[in-house]
């Protein structure tokens, strides 16, 4: 499995108590799984929803959720924020 | 924008009534006062703005913009002055965005929405006050937007507008500035704009995080902040302090000055994600 960094911002960061810190995964589903059962299961409010980079990259242009991760990639996850 | 023909007479009386004043850096500059400006616009039957418009061609500043200046300079002031930017939206994004472009002498502005005020937008929405619960939101924006700078020829619609409301609102401006508050309405403006071809300048917040980006006419845009289907964002769960809503319009404003006067680097294919909790102001590729 790959060795990546996860980032969060904004609530997803006042959730877990913590912006940074490292995980295995295959690949971006893989993530998700990993962050839901390593941070309880109302982690990322909505989290499907979550504008996630990849090297600064969106997930989106890549292959989604199949995105296949690399050690040392940095996994950043942005709360959808909608307010006016 | 009305075209200003058949004052070209007056730029000698403008000229006669203006005054000396210190501009940037203690340079010189010629100025007409409001109440000048507004006498002779009277006289030749034309509008405030009109009349500021051809000052400007004759190197004469209406005053008020004296601390303009040094930033935008004379040509960013007149593209400034004549241009149209439509704002949709007039909350706590939206009110602060037309208060700032007022003041700042866009000629027109086209504004829209269907809400009024209610006592839960007192905490942030800066056209709400105690005594105007209940009135339409585009009235109040309508009487700020004149009360700041008459100048300003302003244009309202009250009704949460659907792709061909915001098409009809947006036309002949040359930038749209997305204050709304929910997705499915943020991607119609983003639809309306690219068939309008002229640039959206979107800001969206949530609790102590906001952001900004710039969206050209057939780029992804929005469809990469918002990759599912949904309305609303962790809003719904953070609310809206009264800090973060002035933080992002004013990013907002900075946004459209760019695109107007040509000066400086849109947020083009770059998000600008800010949370003031955290004191981070992340630049990232959108693209």
């Amino acid at each position: 499995m790959a060795d990546v960094e996860v980032r969060l911002f904004a609530e997803y960061r006042k959730q877990v108590g913590v912006s940074r810190f490292r995980m295995e995964a295959d690949d971006l589903w893989q993530l998700m799984e990993g962050l839901a059962s390593r941070c309880g299961s109302d982690f990322l409010i909505g989290a499907e929803r979550a504008m996630i980079l990849i090297n600064g990259r969106n997930s989106a242009q890549l292959a989604g959720m199949r995105t296949v991760l690399r050690d040392g990639d940095v996994v950043s996850f942005f709360p959808p924020l909608a307010g006016g | 924008m009305e075209a200003d023909g058949g004052i070209a007479g007056l730029r000698e009386k403008i000229e006669a009534a203006s005054a000396e004043a210190e501009g940037p850096g203690g340079s010189r500059v010629r100025v007409i006062g409001l109440r000048e400006a507004r006498r002779l616009a009277r006289e030749a039957s034309t509008d405030l703005g009109a009349l500021e418009r051809e000052a400007l061609r004759a190197e004469v500043l209406p005053r008020r913009y004296l601390r303009n200046l040094g930033t935008l300079g004379w040509e960013g002031q007149r593209r400034i002055c004549e241009a149209g930017v439509a704002v949709v939206g007039l909350g706590g994004l939206g009110g602060n965005v037309v208060e700032l472009l007022a003041r700042l002498g866009v000629g027109r502005l086209a504004v829209a929405d269907g809400d009024a005020f209610s006592e839960d937008n007192l905490n942030r929405q800066v056209l709400s006050h105690s005594d105007n619960l209940g009135h339409p939101k585009v009235d109040e924006a309508v009487k700020r937007i004149r009360m700041i700078n008459p100048a300003v020829d302003v244009r309202a619609e009250e009704c949460m507008l659907d792709v061909r409301g915001m098409l009809r609102l947006a036309e002949g401006c040359r930038v749209a500035v997305d204050a709304l508050d929910n997705i499915p309405s943020r991607l119609q403006l983003q639809e309306a704009c690219s068939l309008l071809g002229i640039p959206m300048v979107h800001g969206a917040i949530a609790g102590s995080a906001g952001q900004v980006t710039t969206v050209f006419p057939g780029e992804c845009g929005l469809r990469l902040l918002y990759p599912q289907d949904g309305d609303r964002g962790i809003e719904t769960v953070t609310g809206n302090p009264s800090f973060t809503p002035a933080l992002v319009a004013a990013l907002q404003v900075a946004e459209v000055v760019k695109l107007i006067t040509g000066n400086g680097e849109p947020l083009r294919n770059r998000l600008l994600f800010l949370d003031t909790d955290s004191n981070s102001f992340l630049l990232t590729e959108l693209a």
